[in-house]
């Protein structure tokens, strides 16, 4: 199983991050790792999310939660800020 | 108006500095940060997270009162009690603060920009929770970027973390070496191989690890030519998910430690000792009336809230570990905002640290409080220390303008148990010679036998 995870740290230049000029130093090898994962960070959110939608779908309607739960931004749309909180007493 | 005095810490981000003018802490915004500070503005997550007292509150200043010309805005942020450093920090203070530096780069994430710094350094503990310090580590995110601040979270948190839970509590205190966190390959090298199944340690220590180690070199990588999704906002919100499910897997319980439980094993203080002692306090500070004090090993701060009830800011410090997690907890627990519990050993201070020893305060360098108390701990700092009375009163009058001590003498049974094996070298130790001793630092306003009990309390002033 280690060599398996290793085997994509070994992979990760395959897709080189964008340019970030960023004022601490990133580390490459940090930046290449997180692009290795990209699509295990993707897929387990995409999963989280689904599992989330079938819950709600077949829950009964007095079990739903009072609001529903907040999408993951998408590369497509820019994410709305979400509503202000209500005002402190 | 005096001269701007530039803050020593506060030279790394060209986003704008910190800086006292005629005793004020103000922040200057530089143009380079403009339209970075537009949005923060506009896209409400400044105030949002201010509003749940997440981010540090601030007004804005007059431009006039700038340190430099050109500034876009100048900051007063409000002012925090006690700065204090992460190895002063208990495990679930370290881990409250990982949390809500999470918290703040998911919300930062949802609201188009990025958290592009993750220092420990910016989160202060203030009236009872972690509030993040630096009002300009946002910035717009550029579309595809995984999280520069990555390796700098890692660093800081989840590799301390990790050792203090998985190797040994005390492990926190690399952190006080290592000013920009633990470094990951030798948190790797440390850590047991049983946390290679950890999946949060596997992944974002040991891998990220050996990816830094394979890539060291590779300084033009991140110039490459750009994948337009490669790090999408989705793989962006699972890494802090992933990251968030690796800090709160990790835990450390206060269990068997020498003082964690010590008024429970300590019979020296009788059923009324504990009560005689803080009421001889209590009357002592009502005469003092401090805004701030520091209870110098104050264990989990029973005497502490002696100080507190009478409307002290009090911090507790303590060499224990198992203490102040203990005391923490209960902080959180009953939400109390003015005792903040911290990690010291006094007889090996925090001293100024990182760019020319000066970027991190020392000790005596957040101080001097109102009032100091040492209760049960001079006969640890003599004898146990083998430090003189004279060092220990010349010491306790820099940190506090008012010094209220217990002198625990020669016939108590703890000072007994700390003479039993090993030669009584200390022939001053006793009440007439600790008055000697400090007369020339502090002068003696008043001294309380405790009843009940062989030991005294003293009140004294910084001379």
């Amino acid at each position: 199983m280690i060599q398996l995870a290793e085997s994509l740290v070994v992979a990760a230049p395959v897709f080189a991050p964008k340019l970030v000029v960023a004022y601490i130093d990133p580390g490459t090898g940090s930046m290449l790792f997180q692009v290795a994962l990209a699509a295990i960070l993707s897929i387990t959110v995409a999963w989280r999310q689904l599992r989330a939608r079938f819950k709600l779908f077949f829950a009964k309607p007095d079990a739903l939660p009072p609001a529903p739960t907040a999408a993951a931004p998408t590369a497509a749309a820019p994410v709305a800020p979400p509503a202000d909180p209500p005002a402190t007493p | 108006m005096t001269p701007a005095i530039d803050h020593p810490a506060s030279f790394r981000d060209p986003s704008g500095f910190v800086y006292r003018r005629d005793g004020v802490l103000l922040r200057q915004i530089e143009p380079v940060y403009a339209e970075d500070w537009r949005a923060l503005v506009a896209s409400g997550l400044m105030t949002r997270l201010q509003d749940a007292g997440t981010l540090v509150r601030h007004e804005e200043a007059d431009l006039a009162l700038a340190a430099r010309p050109g500034a876009v805005a100048v900051l007063r942020p409000e002012v925090i009690d006690t700065i204090s450093h992460p190895f002063e920090w208990a495990f679930s203070q370290l881990k409250d603060a990982a949390l809500l530096t999470l918290d703040v780069a998911e919300q930062a994430l949802g609201a188009g920009m990025v958290l592009k710094d993750a220092s420990a350094y910016n989160v202060a503990f203030h009236q009872g929770r972690p509030v993040f310090l630096d009002t300009l580590s946002f910035e717009r995110r550029v579309e595809g970027s995984p999280w520069v601040a990555y390796r700098q979270f890692c660093q800081h948190f989840l590799a301390p973390l990790a050792l203090m839970s998985r190797v040994d509590i005390r492990l926190s205190q690399l952190l006080r070496v290592h000013v920009d966190g633990v470094p990951l390959d030798l948190a790797s090298a440390l850590l047991p191989t049983s946390s290679w199944f950890t999946p949060g340690l596997l992944m974002h220590v040991h891998l990220h690890a050996r990816s830094q180690r394979k890539h060291a070199s590779d300084a033009a990588a991140p110039a490459a030519p750009a994948a337009p999704t490669s790090f999408s906002p989705q793989a962006f919100l699972g890494l802090l998910e992933s990251l968030r499910g690796a800090i709160t897997g990790l835990d450390w319980n206060p269990v068997g430690t020498e003082w964690a439980d010590y008024y429970q094993r300590n019979n020296n203080y009788g059923s009324d000792g504990l009560e005689h002692k803080a009421a001889v306090l209590g009357a002592m500070l009502d005469r003092v009336k401090p805004a701030t004090v520091w209870d110098l090993g104050g264990n989990t701060g029973r005497f502490s809230r002696v100080a507190s009830a009478r409307g002290a800011r009090v911090v507790t410090w303590d060499v224990d570990p198992a203490c102040v997690e203990a005391h923490w907890r209960e902080v959180r627990r009953a939400g109390e905002t003015t005792v903040l519990p911290l990690l010291l050993d006094l007889t090996n201070p925090s001293s100024g640290m990182g760019w020319a020893g000066e970027e991190r305060d020392g000790l005596a360098g957040r101080g001097p409080v109102d009032c100091v108390m040492a209760l049960g701990l001079v006969h640890h700092l003599a004898i146990s220390n083998n430090v003189p009375l004279g060092r220990v009163g010349r010491y306790l009058a820099q940190l506090g303008r008012t010094v209220i001590l217990e002198f625990v003498p020669k016939e108590d049974s703890q000072v007994v148990k700390l003479l039993a094996t090993r030669k009584d070298v200390f022939p001053d130790y006793h009440r007439a010679g600790l008055e000697a001793a400090f007369a020339p630092y502090l002068a003696l306003e008043e001294a309380v036998d405790i009843p009940g009990m062989t030991r005294t309390l003293y009140r004294f002033r910084a001379l």
